[in-house]
C-alpha cells in the first residue's frame, strides 16, 4: 500500500519508482516557521515555552572553544564559553531543537527543528549570513554534514526515511527509506556509507527474531544497499557514532531478553543495555557488548562518542546518570581476540556468547556518575566530555584524563523555575534508579512513553504468553490498562509496574507524578496526514471503518470503548480469552499489531488476521477499501 | 670436676672463655638488633602514607586541613632516613637510635595523620570488647550454645564501646558485661541505634537487643530458649535479618549446631526463616541493591572443608545465588563480607575450615570470576581464571594460598584479620590480631599500604564501625507468598552451562529433584568417611537423599516445574534411561510462591539469558511440571529398601555367602563380589563390597571444583557397564535398573537417616555395644575398631542375618577353635538387638532418647516457624516472648 501524499512523499516515488533525479521537483519547499534569532544571555524566553530546557544534543565549534546545546523544550540553542563553562547567549529556534551538527568548514550550524513539519535550520555562528530554514520529513532526529561541505542527511523519524539536502542549493535530492524510525546516523570512513539507527524493530513481534538494525546507505548511490542485523532484542537505538578513522560505528541501545517471562531483573533477565560495534568498511557487526555489569544494569544507553584521538569511546547512560568511558583500542583487542575463536573468559568463551557477558568491559571501562539528571547526547572536547543532562537543565562535565578520580560536575543552563509534576514524572519514567540493580527504567520498555515493539511475558496473566507491548498514550484516558485489561486503569498499571517489573517499593509521590506525566501526553500526528488533514482515501477509510462495525467497539472520540473482546485470535493459553479495545490514536506509531504483535500492518490484521471476521466485517471489503480503511485507521 | 687440675686453674681456663661467651652473646645481641633497626627503617612506606594523605586531602579538603603539615613533617622524615643512610657510620649505636627515632616519629605521624581521616575521627567508633572465641571445631563454631557439645568453651566478659577520635580517642561504655558477651553489632541507618547479640552468661542464650546511641535503653527483641540469635542487620525497610539456630540442625561432618538466616520486624516480632541450607548461613550484609551478602557453609556430594563460600538472597529469602567462592578448595571459607561502598567489589576474610573467623583481609571483585584462581589451573576442564578475583590480600602474601592445598591452607596467614568494615572504596576498618597471642585490636588499613592498629584494649576489640547516619539502599517488594506451599523454577536452556561440554544436544529427557534434608541428630560415635560422620551415614560423602521427583525437560532444553516450598534441593540432569549426565554438587530453595528462572545448569552467573534464544523456552509455554516422586511418593532413600531387593532378586543367588556347594565354597565366592543383604556393624555386605570394590565411580564427598558432565555416577561407573553389555543371564526389570542407577547417581547412599538407635556404639550403627566389639575383636583377632571408616576397612566381617557366615569367624571355625562359640555368641546378641531395636536402615527404627529430644525441639522450632508465618497472613504480631522487653 502507498501512502497517498504530496511534497516530499511524492518525490520519493519519482525517485524509487523512475529512478529520475529530484533536484526539479524537490526545490527547497518553503520555509513555514519564523527563522533563528540570537539573544544575550538566558533571561529571554518566549512566553509560551515552557519553565524548563529539557537539553538534548550537543556540538561543539572546531576550535573547541564554544558548546552548542539544544534545548529542546526551550526551543534555542544555549551557548556555553568552554573557557568559563558559562552559558553566555542563546540562539532561539521556532521549533523544537532535536540534533545539530557543524558544517565541514566548522562556519555553520544546521539544527533540526522537531515537529510534524519538519525544518532543518542553518546558522552561521559568524552571523555573516542570514539563517536558512528548509522543510524535511516528519520530527527529524538526526542531522549529518558530509565532510566535503556539500550535503545534510537528515533523520525523518515517524516519515522512516532520511532526506538528502543539497546545501548550496539548498534542494532535497533524495528521499532515502530505512527500516523504522531512523534517529542516528554517521558517516563512515571517506563518506561512502551513511550508517542509520532504526529506532524499534521493524518486523512482527511473534517470530524467531526481532530486533531493529543499521540501514547502510550508499551516499553515491543515494539508496539503502544493507541492512547490518543487530542481536535478537535489540531495540530503542539511541545515538551512533564513527571513529576517528571513520573505520568503525558504535551504536547503543537496549538488547532485551524478551523471550523470558519477567520473574526477576537479576542478571539482566529482561533488559540488558548494549552497545554494538559495527565495522564501517564491510559494513557489518563485528559484535555487541553489554554495558552494564553484572549486579549493576547501566540502563537506558544513549549519546556514544569517541574522544578525537580515538582512545576513548564514551557512553551516555540516560537512565543511571553516567557515562561509560572505555578503552577502545583494549575492546577491539578483545573483541578480535574473541573473534578469533579465543575463549577470553568463562563468560564468554565465543564469540557468539559476548552479548550476553555482563563483564566483558571490566578492566576496559570506568563508569563515571554525573552530577545531572538524564544524560542524553555527547561530545568530546579535548579531554572533557559534555553530556546533555535532559532533566536537569544542565551540562554535565567530565575530565577524561582525571578518569581515575574522576569528579562530574555540571554547568546549569539556568534555573527557570520548579519542575512541574508532569516533567518529574517523566524523569522518573526514564530514571532506572528507581528499579533494582538499575537495569531498566518504565522507558525501557516504553520509549518516549510508547512501546518498544516488542513481545513480553508479564506474569499478570499467567506464565508463557507474550504479549506485545502497549503505547502508553491515552492510557489514563482508557481504562482499564494491559491487553488483558488485568489493571483496573493505568494508575493501578503504573504502581504495579513499579513493584513487579521494577522491583521497587517506592513513594506514592512518584507514582502520582509518573501518572500526570503519562495522562499529559499528547498525540503525535500522524504522518499520514497532510498538513494536518487527512488524504482522500484516509477520508473514504471513514466510511469503511463504519461499514466494516470498526466503530461499534473503537468508538470516536478515543477509538475504544473501554470493553473487552474476544476477538478470536487468542491461541495456547490465551485461547477465548478477551482482549482490551486499545484506542486508535496513534496507532499509526505502535506497530507491530495485535495482542502478540504478530500483524506487521494494519492490512494484515484487516485481513489474513481476520479470517473467521471475529474483528470487524472486513471480508466483503474491496481491496481499495481495504486500503482506504488502513489509511483512516493510520491517520488517527 | 676435671681431675687433676687445681680450682684456680680451672677458674683461669673458664672465666676468660665466659667472657668471652658473654661478648659474643652481647654482640650477636646487639648486631641483631641492629639488623631488625634497619630492616624496620627501611620497611617504612613513606610513598603510601604520603599517597593516602594527599588523597584525603583531595577527598576532604575542608575537612583534612593539616595534610600541608603531616607532608612536612613526613619529607623531614625522609630526609633524615636519607641522611642516616648516608652516614659512614650508620650501623653504630648512636644511628640505631637515631634509627628507632625516626621508626617512631613516622609511625607517630602516620597514626595521627591516618586516624584524622574524616571517615574516622569524625564520628564515633563502635566496637566490642571481649575475648577471642575458643578455638573449635569450626569458623562457624563460636556458639557454644547451651545444651550443646562445646557449650563449656563460653567465656564471658565483654564490653560495647566507643572511641571518639575526635575528641583525642576519649573510650564511652555503652553496656557492661561481666559474664556474658556481646557481639555482631550493626548501627541503624540513622545512626540512632545499634542492634546486636547478647549472652548475659553461659547459662543464657544469645538474644538480640537494640540499644540506642547514648546506651540508655537496651531492648530485647528476640528471647527463645535454648537457640543462638546473632548477626543481625537492619533492613533498608527496618526489619531484622539474622542467623539464628532456630531450625536446630548440625553440621554433617561432626556434631556442631548450625544457623540459617531469619527476618523479624524491628520490635521482635514475627520471626520467620528465610534461608534454608543444610548448614550454616553467617555473617549478613546488607548490599547497596538491598540484597542480603552472607556466607553460606554447606555441601551436597562434596567435602565439608571448602564448601563455604559468599551467597545473595533476597530479604524474603527468595532467589539464593551465588556470589563468590562457592568452588574454591582454598580459601576453605570465604566468609564475613561486606561491600565496598561506590565499588561491586566486596571486602571479605579469607579464613580456614578448622579455625576462628578469622584470615587473611581481601578484596574480592567478582565480575573477574567467581572463584579465586586454582592453583595449577591448566587442565582443559580448569576454570579460566582471565584476572584473578581475588584483588587484593592482607598480608600480601596470603595471595600466595590461594587455589593451594587444601581448606586449612589459610591457617598459617599472620597476622589475622576480622570483621571488616570498608569506610570507603579505599579506607578500612577491621579487627587484626596484635602480637600477644589471639589477641585483637581495631586496625586501619587502605589501599595505599597503610596498616595502623588505632586501639588495643584487653582482651581484645571487634566489630570497629563508625556510629552515625549511612545510606539506606532500597527496600524490595516480597517475591514470596507465605500463604502458599510450593514455588516453581523454569530452566530456559540446561544445556548452557560451563561444565556441559560433550553433551549433545537433545541428550537431556529429564530433570530430577533431589531434597539434600538437614542433619538434625548426632551422636558420639562416628565413621571415618570424608571427615567424620557421626553416625555413619554414606561410605564416603555425608548427605542423605529424597527424590521429590523428575520432570520433563523439553528439545529446547527447558524445563518447568513446582516443588515444594522451603525444602533444600538439588538439580540432575538425565538421558533417557533414566542415566545421570550432570549434577548439582550444591543445593537451593523455592520459598512459597517463589517463581525462579534459571539459565541453565551451572551457567556463569556473570552472564545474562541468552539474546540469541531465538523464543520463549517451550516448557513455559505449558503449565508447569508436578514432581511424581519416585516408585512411589517422595522418601528418604534406604539403600536396604531401595536397592538390595534388586540385588536379592537378580545377583545373589551367585554372589551370595552360601553361593558355592559348601560354605567354604561360598566363602570363596563371596571373596569375589557379594551382593548380600546381611547387615554388617555399620551398613550392610554388599554396600561395603560395591563401594570397597570401586564397582561404581561416584563423586563421594568430591572435590570443590563443579565435575564435567558424565564424569561420575551411573555413565562411569563399572557395575552399569555390566549391566548394560549384559551379564550372564541377569535381566533387570526397568524399574531394577532405575533403582540401580539412581541409587549410584544419587552418590551411592546408605542410611535414610541421621538419627541413631545406638548412639554409643561403634559408628553410631553397632548394634553390639563397645564391650562386646573388644570381646569380639580379642576373639577373632579383627580390630573392629580400626573398622569404622572407608580407608582402611577390610570388607564386611559380621553377618547379623547369617551369623555363621560372618567373614570374621572363619579362621575360628576352620581351625575348630574354642573363640568360635563365644564369637558367633556375640554376634547372635547383636543379631537379637537389631530384632528388638531396629537400626535406622530397618524397618521399625525409632531414634534413642537424645534423638528423641533432638526431634522434639526441631518440631517445637517449625510449630514456631508455622506460628509466625501465620501471624503474618493474619496481620497480627507474635513475639518469642514479650516479658522480657
Amino acid at each position: 500500500m502507498h501512502r497517498e501524499s504530496t511534497g516530499i512523499q511524492i518525490v520519493k516515488g519519482l525517485v524509487w519508482g523512475t529512478g529520475l533525479a529530484a533536484l526539479i521537483l524537490l526545490g527547497p519547499l518553503p520555509a513555514p516557521h519564523a527563522a533563528p534569532f540570537i539573544a544575550g544571555g538566558s533571561a529571554a524566553v518566549d512566553d509560551d515555552r515552557p519553565d524548563f530546557r529539557a537539553p538534548s544534543a550537543l556540538v561543539a565549534d572546531r576550535e573547541g572553544r564554544y558548546l552548542y546545546v539544544a534545548e529542546s523544550a526551550a526551543r534555542r540553542i544555549a551557548v556555553i564559553d568552554l573557557k568559563t563553562n558559562e552559558k553566555t547567549r542563546s540562539i532561539g529556534l521556532p521549533a523544537q531543537p532535536e540534533a545539530m551538527t557543524l558544517s565541514a568548514d566548522g562556519t555553520r550550524l544546521y539544527v533540526t527543528g522537531f515537529a510534524p513539519e519538519g525544518t532543518v535550520h542553518e546558522i552561521d555562528l559568524k552571523q555573516n549570513a542570514p539563517p536558512r530554514t528548509w522543510r524535511v520529513g516528519h520530527s527529524p532526529s538526526a542531522v549529518v554534514a558530509s565532510s566535503d561541505g556539500s550535503t545534510l542527511y537528515v533523520c525523518n523519524r515517524f516519515d522512516n526515511n532520511l532526506s538528502v539536502i543539497d546545501i548550496e542549493s539548498g534542494e532535497q535530492t533524495a528521499l532515502i527509506d530505512v527500516e523504522r524510525e531512523p534517529v542516528a546516523a554517521a558517516l563512515g570512513a571517506d563518506g561512502a556509507f551513511l550508517f542509520v539507527a532504526n529506532h524499534l524493530p521493524g518486523g512482527a513481534a511473534d517470530r524467531d527474531y526481532s530486533a531493529a538494525g543499521i540501514s547502510v546507505i550508499d551516499t553515491a548511490l543515494k539508496r539503502a544497499t544493507a541492512f547490518i542485523r543487530l542481536p535478537n532484542g535489540s531495540t530503542d537505538l539511541r545515538a551512533l557514532c564513527a571513529a576517528p578513522d571513520g573505520k568503525h560505528v558504535y551504536v547503543t541501545h537496549v538488547l532485551a531478553r524478551y523471550q523470558l517471562p519477567t520473574t526477576q531483573l537479576e542478571r539482566g533477565w529482561m533488559n540488558t543495555n548494549a552497545l554494538s560495534v559495527i565495522d564501517a568498511q564491510e559494513c557489518r557487526l563485528i559484535n555487541t557488548v553489554l554495558v552494564d555489569d553484572v549486579d549493576l544494569g547501566a540502563a537506558n544507553p544513549w549519546g556514544v562518542a569517541c574522544t578525537p584521538d580515538g582512545a576513548f569511546l564514551c557512553v551516555a547512560h540516560a537512565g543511571t546518570h553516567e557515562v561509560s568511558v572505555i578503552d577502545r583500542a583494549g575492546l577491539h583487542e578483545k573483541l578480535e581476540r574473541s573473534a578469533s575463536g579465543e575463549r577470553v573468559s568463562n563468560a564468554a568463551p565465543t564469540a557468539d556468547a559476548v552479548p550476553n557477558d555482563l563483564s566483558y568491559l571490566v578492566g576496559l571501562r570506568r563508569r563515571v556518575a554525573l552530577a545531572g539528571i538524564g544524560p542524553r547526547g555527547l561530545v568530546v572536547v579535548g579531554g572533557k566530555v559534555f553530556a546533555a543532562e535532559h532533566f536537569s537543565d544542565s551540562v554535565g562535565v567530565i575530565d577524561i584524563e582525571a578518569v581515575r578520580s574522576p569528579k562530574a560536575r555540571s554547568i546549569s543552563l539556568g534555573t527557570l523555575g520548579p519542575m512541574p509534576l508532569e516533567r518529574r514524572g517523566e524523569s522518573l519514567f526514564n530514571d532506572a534508579r528507581l528499579c533494582f540493580q538499575m537495569w531498566q527504567s518504565c522507558a525501557s520498555c516504553h520509549p518516549d512513553g510508547r512501546a518498544d515493539g516488542l513481545n513480553w511475558d508479564l506474569l499478570n496473566d499467567g506464565l508463557g504468553n507474550a504479549k506485545n507491548t502497549k503505547s502508553l498514550l491515552l492510557a489514563h484516558q482508557t481504562p482499564p490498562s494491559m491487553i488483558t485489561g488485568v489493571r483496573d486503569r493505568a494508575e493501578t498499571a503504573v504502581r504495579a509496574g513499579i513493584r513487579h517489573i521494577q522491583f521497587a517499593i517506592r513513594p506514592e509521590e512518584d507514582a502520582r507524578a509518573i501518572d500526570a506525566y503519562l495522562a499529559a501526553m499528547t498525540p503525535v500526528p500522524s504522518p499520514w496526514l497532510h498538513e494536518g488533514e487527512m488524504s482522500q482515501s484516509a477520508a473514504r477509510g471513514a466510511a469503511v471503518f463504519q461499514k466494516a462495525g470498526c466503530a461499534s467497539c473503537h468508538a470516536t472520540p478515543l477509538f475504544t470503548d473501554l470493553n473487552a473482546y474476544d476477538v478470536g485470535l487468542g491461541e495456547g493459553r490465551d485461547e477465548g480469552r478477551v482482549f482490551d479495545t486499545p484506542t486508535l490514536i496513534e496507532v499509526w506509531r505502535t506497530a507491530p499489531f495485535l495482542f502478540d504483535g504478530r500483524a506487521l500492518c494494519i492490512i494484515d490484521v484487516l485481513t489474513i488476521h481476520n479470517r473467521r471476521q471475529s474483528h470487524g466485517a472486513t471480508k466483503e471489503l474491496t481491496n481499495q477499501e481495504i486500503e482506504d480503511l488502513a489509511a483512516f485507521v493510520l491517520s488517527q | 670436676m676435671v681431675r687433676g687440675h687445681s680450682l684456680s686453674t680451672i677458674l683461669e681456663i673458664i672465666v676468660p672463655l665466659l667472657l668471652l661467651l658473654l661478648l659474643a652473646a652481647g654482640s650477636a645481641a646487639l648486631g641483631q638488633a641492629e639488623s631488625d633497626g634497619k630492616a624496620e627503617l627501611h620497611s617504612l612506606d613513606t610513598f603510601a602514607l604520603r599517597r593516602a594523605i594527599d588523597d584525603l586531602a583531595q577527598c576532604f579538603p575542608h575537612e583534612y586541613t593539616s595534610s600541608r603539615s603531616y607532608l612536612d613533617r613526613l619529607e623531614s622524615i625522609e630526609s633524615a632516613i636519607a641522611a642516616l643512610d648516608s652516614r659512614t657510620e650508620s650501623d653504630s649505636p648512636l644511628s640505631l637510635v637515631r634509627g628507632q627515632a625516626i621508626v617512631g616519629r613516622f609511625q607517630a605521624l602516620q597514626r595521627e595523620a591516618l586516624i584524622a581521616n574524616p571517615l574516622v575521627s569524625g564520628r564515633p567508633i563502635l566496637f566490642v570488647v571481649r575475648h577471642q572465641y575458643a578455638k573449635d571445631h569450626h569458623n562457624t563454631a563460636t556458639l557454644f550454645q547451651t545444651g550443646e557439645i562445646n557449650t563449656a568453651s563460653f567465656k564471658g566478659g565483654a564490653a560495647l564501646k566507643t572511641i571518639d577520635f575526635n575528641s583525642g580517642g576519649t573510650v564511652k561504655t555503652l553496656l557492661v558485661l561481666a559474664d556474658g558477651v556481646v557481639r555482631d553489632p550493626e548501627v541503624h541507618f540513622s545512626g540512632g541505634a545499634i542492634i546486636f547479640s547478647l549472652r548475659e552468661n553461659i547459662d543464657d542464650d544469645y538474644h538480640i537487643c537494640e540499644i540506642d546511641q547514648g546506651g540508655r535503653t537496651v531492648r530485647t527483641l528476640t528471647a527463645a530458649r535454648g537457640v543462638s540469635d546473632i548477626d543481625p542487620v537492619y533492613l533498608p525497610d527496618d526489619t531484622v535479618i539474622f542467623s539464628s539456630t532456630r531450625e536446630p540442625k548440625y553440621c554433617m561432618c561432626n556434631r556442631h549446631i548450625m544457623a540459617n538466616l531469619f527476618r523479624m520486624e524491628r520490635d521482635g516480632a514475627n520471626i520467620r526463616q528465610v534461608g534454608k541450607s543444610t548448614l550454616f548461613e553467617g555473617h549478613a550484609a546488607l548490599l547497596p541493591d538491598g540484597r542480603i551478602l552472607y556466607d553460606r557453609w554447606e555441601y551436597v556430594d562434596r567435602n565439608f572443608g571448602d564448601a563455604q563460600g559468599l551467597w545473595t538472597m533476597n530479604p524474603d529469602g527468595t532467589n539464593h545465588a551465588v556470589y563468590f567462592g562457592n568452588n574454591t578448595n582454598s580459601p576453605g571459607g570465604v566468609i564475613d563480607a561486606r561491600p565496598i561502598p561506590g565499588t561491586q567489589k566486596a571486602l571479605c576474610i579469607l579464613g580456614s575450615c578448622h579455625d576462628r573467623p578469622w584470615g587473611a583481609l581481601a578484596i574480592v571483585d567478582r565480575r573477574r570470576g567467581l572463584d579465586a584462581a586454582t592453583a595449577g589451573a591448566a587442565s582443559a576442564d580448569a576454570c579460566l581464571i582471565e584476572t584473578d578475583p581475588v584483588e587484593r590480600t592482607w598480608p600480601a602474601d596470603a595471595s600466595e594460598r590461594l587455589g593451594r592445598g587444601n581448606w586449612d591452607a589459610f591457617l598459617g596467614v599472620t597476622p589475622k584479620y576480622e570483621d571488616p568494615y570498608p569506610l570507603s572504596d579505599k579506607y578500612f576498618l577491621c579487627s587484626r590480631t596484635t602480637r600477644t597471642g589471639d589477641a585483637m585490636g581495631i586496625c586501619l588499613v587502605d589501599i595505599f599500604g597503610n596498616e595502623v592498629m588505632i586501639h588495643e584494649e584487653s582482651p581484645g576489640c571487634f566489630d570497629p564501625m563508625p556510629v552515625g547516619p549511612r545510606p539506606r539502599p532500597p527496600a524490595a517488594p516480597a517475591r514470596r507468598n507465605l500463604a502458599l506451599r510450593e514455588g516453581a523454577f523454569y530452566v530456559v536452556d540446561v544445556y548452557q552451562g560451563t561444565h556441559m561440554d560433550g553433551v549433545e544436544r537433545g541428550a537431556v529427557k529429564s530433570l530430577r529433584v533431589i531434597e539434600s534434608p538437614e542433619k538434625r541428630y548426632w551422636t558420639h560415635a562416628s565413621w571415618g568417611g570424608q571427615g567424620v560422620h557421626c553416625p555413619a551415614m554414606n561410605w564416603h560423602d555425608f548427605n542423605n537423599k529424597r527424590i521429590l521427583g523428575t520432570v520433563p525437560v523439553e528439545s529446547d532444553g527447558s524445563a518447568y516445574f513446582t516443588l515444594p516450598a522451603d525444602r533444600f534441593v538439588y538439580f540432575q540432569l538425565l538421558d533417557g534411561k533414566g542415566k545421570m549426565i550432570q549434577s548439582m554438587r550444591s543445593g537451593t530453595i523455592a520459598r512459597p510462591g517463589e517463581l525462579n528462572g534459571c539459565v541453565g545448569c551451572h551457567d556463569d552467573r556473570r552472564t545474562s539469558p541468552l539474546a540469541t534464544t531465538s523464543a520463549m523456552p517451550l516448557a513455559a509455554r505449558r503449565e508447569p511440571s508436578r514432581l511424581d516422586g519416585w516408585h512411589g511418593p517422595p522418601r528418604l532413600f534406604n539403600y536396604m529398601t531401595e536397592v538390595q531387593p534388586v540385588f536379592d532378586r537378580a545377583c545373589v543367588r551367585c554372589h551370595d555367602y552360601g553361593a558355592g556347594r559348601t560354605l567354604e565354597a561360598g566363602l570363596e565366592a563371596a571373596r569375589n563380589l557379594n551382593l548380600a543383604a546381611d547387615r554388617t556393624l555399620t551398613f550392610n555386605t554388599s554396600y561395603n563390597e560395591i563401594w570397597r570394590k570401586k564397582l561404581i565411580t561416584v563423586v563421594g564427598a568430591g572435590p570443590a571444583q563443579i565435575q564435567k558432565a558424565y564424569s561420575w555416577g551411573s555413565h562411569a561407573s563399572r557395575l552399569v557397564e555390566v549391566l548394560d553389555e549384559g551379564h550372564h543371564d541377569v535381566e533387570l526389570s526397568a524399574m531394577d535398573f532405575d533403582r540401580i542407577v539412581t541409587w549410584i547417581d544419587l552418590n551411592a547412599p546408605f542410611y535414610p537417616s541421621y538419627a541413631s538407635a545406638f548412639p554409643q556404639n561403634l559408628a553410631g550403627r553397632s548394634p553390639l555395644d563397645s564391650d562386646q566389639i573388644e570381646r569380639l575383636s580379642s576373639l577373632t583377632g579383627v580390630a573392629f575398631g580400626r573398622l569404622a571408616g572407608h580407608a582402611q576397612n577390610q570388607g564386611p566381617q559380621i553377618s547379623f542375618d547369617r551369623p555363621e557366615l560372618s567373614p570374621c569367624l572363619e579362621r575360628l571355625r576352620s581351625g575348630g577353635r574354642a573363640e568360635y562359640a563365644p564369637a558367633l555368641a556375640i554376634i547372635y546378641a547383636g543379631a537379637e538387638r537389631l530384632d528388638t531395636i531396629p537400626r535406622a536402615d530397618m524397618d521399625g527404627f525409632e531414634p534413642c532418647a537424645a534423638d528423641r529430644q533432638r526431634r522434639d525441639k526441631y518440631d517445637l522450632r517449625l510449630r514456631a516457624e508455622e506460628r509466625s508465618r501465620q501471624a503474618m497472613l493474619n496481620g497480627k504480631k507474635i513475639h518469642d516472648n514479650r516479658s522480657r522487653e
